[in-house]
Parts: structure tokens; C-alpha cells; sequence
């Protein structure tokens, strides 16, 4: 994953958007251009196949190495918000490893979980969702995707009149 | 975070705005069915979205609710008389039924069918659980009475009082979902309200002051859970029940308390109507109950005799006491839950601008409001029906105190216990 930037202007957050499954990826694709100022993290930061350790943290609470693309993307972000549109085929290991790193870096770490009625059942969804719990500060349950936008522009801050433009649900 | 157009349509709630013409689609607290307590007694001034009214209860007992200025030279009916099944201007004697019709012109020769063109705007009014709703939409998209718990309870069993706050509405009601306010503005107030002491949730509440938040899309607004570890497999959620468009329950402690709910209705942009409502389902509240919220104590206020304008005011600094915010009787030094919450919403300015503010995720109920009512705004700018919040089902629902386990989510485990059962206890710890 290329190496992320974090120049920003004022009351302007750093927000990361993680999806969580190949559904939230490709939504964050189509959604590229209305995702402007936006961080969105690629498939390569998800720490699904390997364990990530994170650092401790040393006394002075400063200066602390990184390591590895979690903990690199993480550690420049404001605000960190995890994305699903398909609970069931979310990793709970990997949402409880950025859990952690978030814990590490001081990053707040959201979660916007889309549609649960449709995907609730599915085999891992339940446990998925409690792992999501148990790692966010916060959790988003929306019925649909047509909040999601407008929801991290609010989290962004910063300058919203480009944001506007054509957010689902938000006439410009 | 807003633009400053988006704020602009979300505030503005006059006639022919966009936010005004959503909010005319839901019936609307009017006034307390106090304020006209019988037949043929004083009209009184009432001001809603901006619009200014008279209400009155005519000779048979129904109620109208009329522009206060008479449609002949624009003399205020509050002078006018109430006699004989209509509002009799004072000036000339033009004469106007609950709809409005105007039934008598003595100026005019008595042959004269005049008045049969003149019509005084109207808007129906029903009486539900000690107050007087109106409904100021158009007259067919009409919407079922309000079926909200307390609206449907005998009146012993429900207590209801009002006040004028110096903000635009959705300042106020924004406190009321503001669920991260409560461990810092209220924080040393919890063991002293009758409402909270000695309930296990109020143990809960002290042991875990960092709770974290879940908000979910409801049908009719949005559910509102704070959760924080009660033991190791179990999380203490308080769960909020927010109703478009004005609505909240508050989540109770204990089943021996009353539950508390609130409304937040536009007067004009610059200042609400806060309505606060204890009620419980199953028993008649006991006079010591009462007495307390007769003396503002609780989510209620104390006034200025004779008006509904708050004796702690923006005038007055609130009655601030810095010694009791050093010795932490207060955090804020402001006195009462109520006189807390609004004299921090009413620094804000009688509207906030929201392009400067910066929401975190914890503000994320306050986000998804905004948004859930401009685009409710847009769809009512189409005529479509029902909106959420519209229908009665959407009214019938209750807020929670539980324990669940960390796996199960929380509308999922407390699922009944959101839901009104006639007649049956709420769920709350």
C-alpha cells in the first residue's frame, strides 16, 4: 500500500475507512470520487492472514516505532471507521487486531455496519459483530448505504461544500 | 458538521420551508389541555413554527386553534369573546367557529352573504394524555392520532409540563440525544435525584463512566445504546428511543420509577417549546412523586410566576453557584438536571452555527438525526407517505435499562422490552 499522507487543514480530521469485506471494498471503489478526503484503505493493510503483534508503548508515550502498514496507517489517523456491507464475511481476528492497534496509536476507532437485517444470519456474522463490539468506540447500524457518506464527511470535518455535492440522501 | 445551507434547512421550520413543511405533516403539541380548561373560557395565544394562533374551547367544548389576527382589519383575537360556539373579534365582531368560518359580520347589512367568503386559517386539534395537538399540514396527508405511550395513559399516571427555550429546536432536541453529556453535565446530580437513587443501573453507571456508543436505524427514528461492562460476559445498555421528528424516551432506572420523555417543538426558529413528561405505565404516580415535579425538580424547571419562561435564565446567568461547582454538589454550577442541559444549549446562541463545530463518534446519534430529517424533508418536499415517525406503530415503543450478553446485540436481546405492551411493565434495572 502506497504510503499514506496526513497533510490536512484545520478542524480538518484524518479519517481511515477500512472495509471489511470484498462487498465494502468494491462500494469503496464506485464511491471514490464522493470519498474525496477520505483515506481509504486498501486490502493489503488488513492483518486477516497473519497475527499482528502490536508495540507496546514506551513511558514517554512518544516515539514509538512502526512497524508494520496497520500500525504505519493508524498512526497518522484521527479517526479510524470500519465498514461492512456483509457481516458474515468479516474476519474477527483482523477487526480485533486494529482494535488493538487503534487502542495503541490513541486512534478513535468507528464502525458503520450496513444492512444487518439481510446478512445477520449468516454463519460468523454474530460473532463478527461482537468482535466489531468489542474494538469500537462506536457502532453505526444503518439500514442502508445512503448515510454512509455524509456520515464520514461529518467525522472528516473540514470544509463540506465539496462534500455535498450528490451525497446519497443529501441534496447538494 | 454542517454547511451552512444544510443548517439553514435543518433550522428554518416557517411555512413554505423545507424543514416546515415536514414538520407539518406530524401532529404537534400544541399546548397543555390545561391552558383551556372548559368551555367558553379565555383564548390563548400560542405560537407554532412561526405561526401565530389562537386556541380556544367554544360553548359545546371544541377546540379551535385559528390565526390570532382577525381576517377583517388583523386585530388580535386574544382580545376577542368567546361566546356562543365561536371567537368574537373585539374590535368589529367579526365572529369565527373552532374552523375557522366566520359565522357572524354585524358590520355588514344583514343581508349581506359576505362572510360566507371570509376564512380564518384553522388547523385541527385533537386532546390526548393532557394535551391539545394540532395538526398543520395538508388536510389529506392527514396522519393517525399520536399513539405515544404516555399521550395514551390515564391521567393520573402521567405528569406533563412545558417550557419556552431560548434556541432553535433542534439545539434543544440534539441535547436530548446527546447521550456522552450526561457523565459530565449531570455528574454529581445522579445520587442526589430521587429518580436514579438506588437502582442497579445507577451502579453500572458509576462504575464505567467511558460508556461507548451503538446507534441503529429505526423504523421511526433511531435507537440509541449505551452500553458499559456490568461483569465479564454481560454489558449494562441504556437504550434511547429517538421518534422523528421531536421525540425521545429516556432510558428509566429502576421499575419503580416513571419513565421520562420529552418533545422539542419549534415556537419559531429562534425558540422551542421544551416538553418534559414522567409517566408510568402501570401505576398511578404517588403524590410525593408529583409534589417533587410540581416543584421543577427532575427533567422538570422551576418558573417566573405566572409564564412559562424558566426562573434560571439566560437574564440571570442561571442562577450559576461557582461554590457549589467547587464542591462538586454541581459539575456545571447550574441547578436541576434541566436548567443544566439548557443553559449550555442556550450559550451555544439561539442558533448554533454548525459549520464550526467538530463531531466526533460519539456524536454519531446527533449525525444520523441531521440527516435522517433533511432527507425526510426532501421526501415530504415530494408528498410521500408515510414518513418515518408518521405512523403509530413508529410511536409505540419504549426505551430500556439491560443486562445482555457481549454477543447479543442489543435490539436483538432487548427487543420486547422496545415495544409498548398495554398494561404491562417496562423492562429497566
Amino acid at each position: 500500500m502506497a504510503e499514506i499522507s496526513w497533510t490536512r487543514r484545520s478542524y480538518q480530521a484524518g479519517v481511515l475507512l477500512i472495509p471489511l469485506d470484498h462487498e465494502a471494498r468494491s462500494w469503496t471503489g464506485a464511491q471514490a470520487q464522493a470519498l474525496a478526503g477520505i483515506t481509504v484503505a486498501d486490502e493489503a493493510l488488513l492483518p486477516a492472514q497473519r497475527r499482528f503483534e502490536p508495540e507496546p508503548v514506551p513511558d514517554s508515550g512518544e516515539g514509538r516505532a512502526v512497524s508494520s502498514p496497520l500500525d504505519h496507517a493508524l498512526h497518522g489517523a484521527d479517526v479510524v471507521v470500519l465498514f461492512t456491507l456483509d457481516l458474515g464475511a468479516v474476519d474477527r481476528e483482523a477487526v480485533s487486531q486494529i482494535g488493538d492497534t487503534a487502542r495503541l496509536s490513541g486512534t478513535l476507532l468507528g464502525a458503520i455496519v450496513v444492512s444487518p437485517g439481510a446478512r445477520w444470519e449468516r454463519p460468523g456474522a454474530h460473532d463478527a459483530m461482537t468482535g466489531i463490539r468489542e474494538a469500537a468506540d462506536n457502532v453505526v447500524i444503518l439500514k442502508d448505504d445512503g448515510f454512509v457518506l455524509p456520515f464520514l464527511h461529518v467525522l472528516r470535518g473540514g470544509p463540506q461544500e465539496n462534500a455535498s455535492g450528490g451525497l446519497a440522501g443529501v441534496a447538494p | 458538521m454542517l454547511t451552512r445551507e444544510q443548517n439553514e434547512r435543518l433550522v428554518r421550520t416557517n411555512k413554505g420551508t423545507e424543514m416546515g413543511t415536514l414538520l407539518r405533516r406530524y401532529w404537534i403539541p400544541a399546548l397543555l389541555a390545561g391552558e383551556i380548561p372548559e368551555p367558553d373560557c379565555p383564548p390563548v395565544r400560542v405560537q407554532l413554527l412561526g405561526e401565530k394562533l389562537i386556541a380556544f374551547r367554544d360553548t359545546e367544548g371544541r377546540i379551535g386553534l385559528i390565526d390570532e389576527f382577525c381576517s377583517h382589519r388583523t386585530a388580535s383575537l386574544f382580545f376577542g369573546r368567546n361566546e356562543e360556539c365561536g371567537l368574537r373579534c373585539a374590535y368589529h365582531g367579526w365572529k369565527y367557529d373552532v374552523d375557522g368560518n366566520c359565522v357572524d359580520m354585524p358590520s355588514e347589512p344583514p343581508e349581506s352573504r359576505f362572510r360566507e367568503k371570509i376564512k380564518q386559517t384553522a388547523y385541527p386539534c385533537v386532546e390526548r394524555g393532557g394535551v391539545i395537538w394540532a395538526y398543520m399540514g395538508p388536510p389529506e396527508l392527514k396522519p393517525e392520532a399520536p399513539e405515544l405511550e404516555w399521550a395514551t395513559l390515564p391521567s393520573s399516571r402521567v405528569f406533563i409540563s412545558k417550557r419556552i427555550q431560548e434556541t432553535n429546536f433542534m439545539q434543544a432536541m440534539e441535547g436530548g440525544i446527546d447521550s456522552s453529556h450526561v457523565s459530565f453535565a449531570h455528574r454529581f446530580n445522579m445520587d442526589n435525584d430521587p429518580m436514579h437513587a438506588g437502582t442497579d443501573g445507577l451502579k453500572y453507571l458509576k462504575a464505567d463512566t467511558r460508556p461507548k456508543f451503538e446507534v441503529i436505524e429505526s423504523d421511526g427514528g433511531l435507537l440509541i445504546g449505551a452500553r458499559r461492562n456490568a461483569d465479564a460476559e454481560q454489558y449494562y445498555w441504556r437504550i434511547t428511543q429517538w421518534i422523528m421528528p421531536w421525540y425521545t424516551i429516556i432510558p428509566p432506572f429502576g421499575t419503580h420509577n416513571p419513565l421520562g420523555a420529552h418533545a422539542w417543538v419549534p415556537i419559531d426558529d429562534e425558540t422551542c417549546w421544551a416538553w418534559s413528561i414522567n409517566y408510568h405505565p402501570t401505576r398511578d404516580l404517588r403524590e410525593d412523586e408529583l409534589a417533587s415535579m410540581r416543584a421543577g425538580e427532575g427533567i422538570h424547571v422551576k418558573y417566573i410566576p405566572g409564564t412559562y419562561r424558566t426562573l434560571a435564565n439566560k437574564d440571570n446567568d442561571y442562577l450559576i453557584d461557582r461554590q457549589a461547582q467547587r464542591d462538586k454538589l454541581t459539575f456545571s454550577g447550574v441547578e436541576g438536571i434541566s436548567a443544566q442541559d439548557f443553559s449550555l444549549q442556550e450559550s451555544m446562541g439561539p442558533i448554533v452555527d454548525r459549520t464550526k463545530e467538530r463531531l466526533g463518534t460519539s456524536d454519531a446519534a446527533i449525525i444520523l438525526a441531521r440527516r435522517r430529517l433533511l432527507a425526510a424533508a426532501e421526501d415530504a418536499a415530494d408528498g410521500e407517505t408515510p414518513l418515518p415517525g408518521e405512523l403509530t406503530e413508529h410511536h409505540a415503543v419504549r426505551s430500556a435499562s439491560v443486562l445482555l450478553p457481549k454477543s447479543v446485540p442489543f435490539n436483538e436481546g432487548a427487543h420486547d422490552a422496545l415495544v409498548v405492551r398495554p398494561g404491562e411493565e417496562f423492562v429497566s434495572i
